[in-house]
């Protein structure tokens, strides 16, 4: 029992290996050039910080365990603890990445005051649309044929259906949506049918 | 013992989700990340101080004295999975809210039934006044950008909140995010 205490002091300082990993990571694709969006990074540092963390956890309280029971519910729990932990890293990082918010708290801190129009002329919609779109390609979350954008791994999408019906369950109104889903319905109906060959 | 750490936590998480659940829908708070940490943070935190306080009482009462309630362990224990699940879930909460951008441009492809949708499509169904004027109005509301005749400034909440971003950025080694 008394083992446990290091065990939940170890696990909760968990999101500071990824950290590490990921600042390492950082170099190497600087020294070796290589093209790889930031978020498969974190992803990929969180995956293989399971190794360190999960012998660390073992060296330090899992290997004394009798039962075989208590060990499955014992590595169960510390996955769950350094998996929670790290999917908030990954949050957190993803924030600085993406957010809006800390986009534009950003480049006020930069020009100390700044009008809306002046906001909007340096973090221009159609660029952040862009680079969103590249991310997502980028991830293989979408992919292009011609001037279309498809779905290609249906990770991302599955998510922000979860978080739309969540959103919903919440009672959050969602004026984004609706006019994003009234102006698609609109193009689309003005956009002249076109044929798909199908083989 | 895993077993029953697994079940408090769990359980102590489901009836904030449940509590979460019902304030929304009852009455949005204004200040929702203060909510969030209250009812995430706060009151299980405040449950678990109660608990440990009653363990006292009841070893220093009891005949047997040192038998506790629940194991001061295994509450540590509980505490820590359920404050692990909380920040992941604090964490991923501004997504649902704010509803990212790249969620909605998926869920726009997906819905599009195979047909795919174009940039133009996309960029179309967005503009300033659902991309960047509803944030402004958020970070106002949370006091971390103040509007005084049409010019914008961050207060000194709202530097103390985006310098350990810029700070984060900065030690990875990366640029600023693209946002």
């Amino acid at each position: 029992m008394d083992r446990l205490i290091p065990a939940l002091v170890i696990l909760s300082v968990t999101p500071v290996l990824v950290f590490f990993m990921q600042l390492a990571a950082n170099r190497l694709i600087k020294v070796f050039k290589i093209a790889v969006s930031n978020q498969v990074v974190v992803l990929a540092s969180a995956a293989i910080s399971h190794l360190p963390a999960g012998a660390l956890i073992w060296f330090v309280y899992l290997q004394y365990l009798d039962s075989t029971t208590e060990l499955i519910f014992a590595a169960l729990y510390s996955i769950a603890v350094f998996d929670a932990l790290t999917y908030a890293y990954f949050h957190l990082f993803n924030m600085s990445e993406t957010a809006r918010r800390i986009r534009i708290l950003y480049e006020i801190y930069l020009s100390g005051v700044m009008t809306q129009a002046g906001l909007e002329l340096s973090y221009n919609p159609s660029v952040m649309l862009e680079n969103r779109l590249d991310r997502l390609v980028a991830m293989r979350q979408l992919r292009r044929k011609g001037n279309l954008y498809l779905l290609d791994n249906k990770l991302i999408y599955r998510v922000s259906s979860i978080v739309a019906l969540w959103g919903g369950l919440l009672g959050i109104p969602y004026p984004e949506l609706t006019n994003c889903a009234a102006v698609i319905q609109r193009d689309k109906l003005s956009r002249p049918v076109e044929r798909h060959d199908t083989f | 013992m895993f077993q029953r750490i697994f079940l408090t936590s769990l359980t102590v998480f489901l009836i904030c989700l449940c509590i979460h659940i019902v304030v929304w829908r009852t009455r949005y708070p204004k200040n929702r990340p203060a909510a969030l940490l209250l009812i995430f943070i706060v009151l299980p935190a405040t449950a678990a101080a109660m608990l440990l306080a009653l363990n006292y009482l009841y070893a220093l009462t009891s005949f047997n004295g040192n038998r506790a309630v629940i194991p001061p362990v295994e509450l540590a224990a509980a505490c820590l999975l359920h404050f692990s699940l909380s920040a992941a879930y604090i964490m991923s909460y501004p997504a649902v809210e704010a509803v990212s951008p790249s969620l909605m441009i998926t869920l726009m492809i997906g819905s599009s039934n195979g047909a795919g949708v174009t940039k133009e499509e996309i960029i179309a169904s967005f503009d300033n006044k659902f991309l960047i004027e509803p944030r402004i109005k958020d970070l106002v509301d949370a006091n971390m950008l103040t509007e005084v005749k049409g010019l914008l400034s961050l207060t000194s909440r709202g530097r103390r909140f985006v310098i350990p971003f810029i700070v984060l950025r900065r030690v990875l080694g990366l640029p600023v995010g693209g946002g």
